[in-house]
């Protein structure tokens, strides 16, 4: 049963997608009837978590023969796919339902709300997949579906530019991901991720290139340009994939696989989302794009998640995962309305925001991804601060802490409180209220736990049965410097007379001139000098073998052709000639028979007289 | 008249008969062919006939003669019958039996 609401939860987006895309291109009608799709798939993945929650299930089935060796696929439920399931269906609907508003008057609304079935669909692939290879599939399926939203609006060659550049660079960790998992496959023998958990732990090198594929989907250090440069997509589809759920497929991979991984790349992933975090939270307090700004925050949150995944305990950055997925849509979302109504990204030109539909959101998710108390990100980020023991790993995390309090800060401050502007009447319409509503509501700690300073409250209980966290000492020292940075930033920012920041965030700070120096340009210099060496060395040679095979062919053909047909030939005409002369007797002549005969008669006569 | 003159005539028939027979295109003369090659054989019958004293020779010839009219009543109605069903009475036409390349 548990099994059929998985496979319900998988196939509806696929379904939709299919279904959509049956419909004439600017139908009115795809967005309502992705919705529908995209709301049966999580009511099937609610009834789901009702059915086996703190009950894992596993089945899998043979797939495919290799040698000897049988690799399967399968269904892995646990605690932490349900809650991914539940998450990515739950926004994925917000977004639905917000889109239908947002895109109503985009041209391709039937290819749209495919690739949001198709990732969708993809994305629930990857969180049910049970064996490596299958859910690599997935992966890169979230990639492509990944590419295709990105390059939304492909008569804009800075989003294909991005499209391109984010394809790209997943596909390096693609590839870095696939040669792991083969790895992984000849060593252990199997890929299924409940047989590999009672084989300890994977060896080394698969575990550094497993690293490198979930280090590129999360946008972690050096991959983090794709991230920025993605949100040159839609805003719902940044809210969704580049927010929310895709970019959390890596921190949620590591921490289904967090038990097969050697301590030394788990040391080197907590290092890169320590470095990560603080590069991201940088980049977020020196932007002046609202889309980048927040972009820049995922990525510093997803450091933020590694370092908690691979230095503290899994359960508590599953919590985080689950609580910065509501908080980030529900700002991009909110971000969204402004864009949208204003055509403006520019934190500088939009002005000061009232409508309070807007504000309140803001405010929240600001609050939650600041993590003051009552919110639910506050209960998630201090258990991350609780289970990470002393050292370098603590405190990277209380300075990307500091510095998302102060990136907030600056958002909010020069977003809502910054009067200097005219205020430009942005107010969500009624479809864009409901999502945000809901979202904003889960920013809430009530959708974490009971109680609001209980860490292992009724969530965290089910992720991470063993450890048990309460405010500690650390928790007082993050809270009072969180509180004491923000009232500092405003306190600073109200002395500014113009936005604190650095412009260049087009090409990422010069990151993206950096990797296209570093990368881009030896590998067009290496493949002009492959061409070269193909055009000007190989390519003769070649050609002379070629010019000597066919003369060599050209002589067989013709000895073929004139001497060994014309021995047959004429042995043919030989016969022939032999035939006719010997059929001259019986040609049907009765005369010729009777000659013949009388002849015959006279030689016999001739030979009795004789 | 001397005996070997008859003979030699005898011959000159028969060699007209087979040359008629052999190289006529029309099935009627190859039939008066044979009609010359059967009573070139009677010449020869009834010479050999007067050299002894019995004349059996004469009688032979005699059936001869009524086998060449069977002979040729039968070949003339075969002809016929041929001429019906191939519309031609030249034996070169008939060449049902021949073997087609």
């Amino acid at each position: 049963m548990a099994i059929r609401f998985a496979l319900f939860s998988f196939m509806l987006p696929f379904a939709g997608a299919l279904i959509v895309t049956m419909l004439p291109q600017n139908s009115r009608m795809a967005g309502r009837l992705a919705t529908v799709f995209t709301g049966a798939a999580m009511l099937s993945s609610i009834l789901l978590a009702f059915q086996s929650w703190m009950n894992p299930t596993h089945i899998h089935w043979p797939w495919f023969q290799t040698g000897i060796t049988q690799w399967s696929a399968g269904i892995l439920i646990n605690t932490g796919s349900i809650l991914m399931n539940v998450l990515v269906m739950f926004i994925s609907f917000c977004v639905h339902l917000y889109s239908i508003s947002y895109m109503k008057n985009e041209r391709m609304q039937v290819s749209y709300y495919g690739r949001l079935g198709i990732f969708t669909g993809s994305m629930t692939g990857i969180v049910f997949s049970s064996s490596l290879i299958q859910l690599f599939l997935f992966w890169e399926l979230v990639s492509f579906s990944s590419f295709l939203l990105i390059g939304y609006w492909s008569e804009n060659p800075r989003a294909v530019r991005a499209a391109t550049s984010a394809f790209f660079m997943n596909q390096i960790g693609d590839l870095l991901m696939l040669s792991g998992i083969v790895l992984i496959g000849i060593d252990k023998g199997t890929l299924d991720l409940s047989e590999l958990g009672g084989q300890g732990t994977i060896a080394v090198s698969a575990g550094l290139l497993l690293l490198a594929g979930i280090m590129a989907k999360s946008a972690q250090i050096p991959f983090l340009t794709w991230l920025t440069n993605a949100m040159e997509g839609p805003t719902p589809v940044s809210a969704l994939i580049h927010a929310a759920t895709m970019v959390a497929a890596g921190i949620y991979f590591i921490i289904r696989i967090h038990l097969l991984m050697p301590a030394e790349v788990l040391l080197v992933a907590s290092l890169i989302g320590c470095i990560t975090g603080l590069v991201g939270g940088l980049g977020a307090l020196i932007s002046y794009d609202l889309k980048r700004i927040l972009a820049f925050s995922t990525i510093s949150q997803l450091g933020f998640m590694l370092i908690g995944a691979t230095a503290g305990t899994s359960g508590a950055a599953m919590l985080h995962l689950y609580t910065h997925a509501i908080f980030k849509a529900l700002l991009f979302l909110s971000a969204g309305v402004i864009i949208h109504q204003t055509h403006e990204q520019d934190i500088r030109k939009i002005g000061q925001v009232k409508s309070p539909f807007l504000t309140i959101p803001l405010l929240l998710g600001a609050a939650s991804m600041i993590g003051l108390p009552l919110t639910a990100g506050f209960i998630s980020k201090e258990t991350i601060i609780e289970s990470l023991h002393n050292g370098w790993p603590l405190w990277s995390a209380q300075a990307v802490t500091l510095l998302t309090t102060v990136y907030s800060a600056r958002l909010i401050y020069f977003l809502l409180a910054n009067s200097s502007w005219p205020t430009p009447a942005v107010k969500p319409d009624a479809l864009m209220t409901v999502p945000i509503a809901i979202l904003s509501a889960g920013c809430l700690w009530i959708s974490v736990s009971w109680s609001p300073f209980d860490f292992s409250g009724a969530l965290m209980k089910s992720l991470d049965e063993i450890h048990h966290f309460q405010p500690g000492m650390m928790t007082y020292v993050t809270l009072g410097l969180t509180i004491s940075s923000a009232a500092a930033a405003f306190l600073w920012f109200r002395r500014q007379s113009t936005v604190p920041g650095f412009s260049g965030e087009e090409d990422n700070f010069g990151l993206d001139v950096l990797y296209r120096n570093l990368g881009y340009r030896p590998l067009m210099g290496l493949s002009m000098v492959a061409y070269w060496t193909d055009h000007r060395l190989i390519n003769p040679v070649i050609h002379f073998i070629a010019y000597v095979q066919v003369a060599w062919a050209l002589f067989t053909g013709w000895i073929d052709k004139f001497v060994v047909d014309g021995i047959i030939t004429a042995i043919t005409e030989i016969i022939i000639v032999s035939g006719d002369s010997l059929r001259l007797f019986t040609r049907g002549k009765i005369q010729s028979y009777i000659l013949w005969a009388f002849l015959m008669l006279v030689i016999f006569i001739i030979w009795i007289i004789a | 008249m001397s005996p070997d003159a008859l003979l030699y005539f005898a011959a000159w028939l028969f060699c007209v008969g087979i040359c008629l027979v052999i190289v006529k295109r029309n099935t009627l003369l190859m039939l008066v062919g044979t009609e010359l090659m059967l009573n070139a054989a009677n010449v020869n019958l009834v010479y050999f006939n007067s050299q002894g004293s019995q004349p059996d020779g004469a009688m032979f010839a005699v059936f001869v003669i009524v086998v060449a009219v069977c002979e040729a009543a039968v070949g003339l109605a075969i002809m016929m019958r041929a001429y019906h069903f191939y519309q031609t009475s030249l034996p070169d036409q008939i060449s049902e039996l021949r073997e087609r390349i």
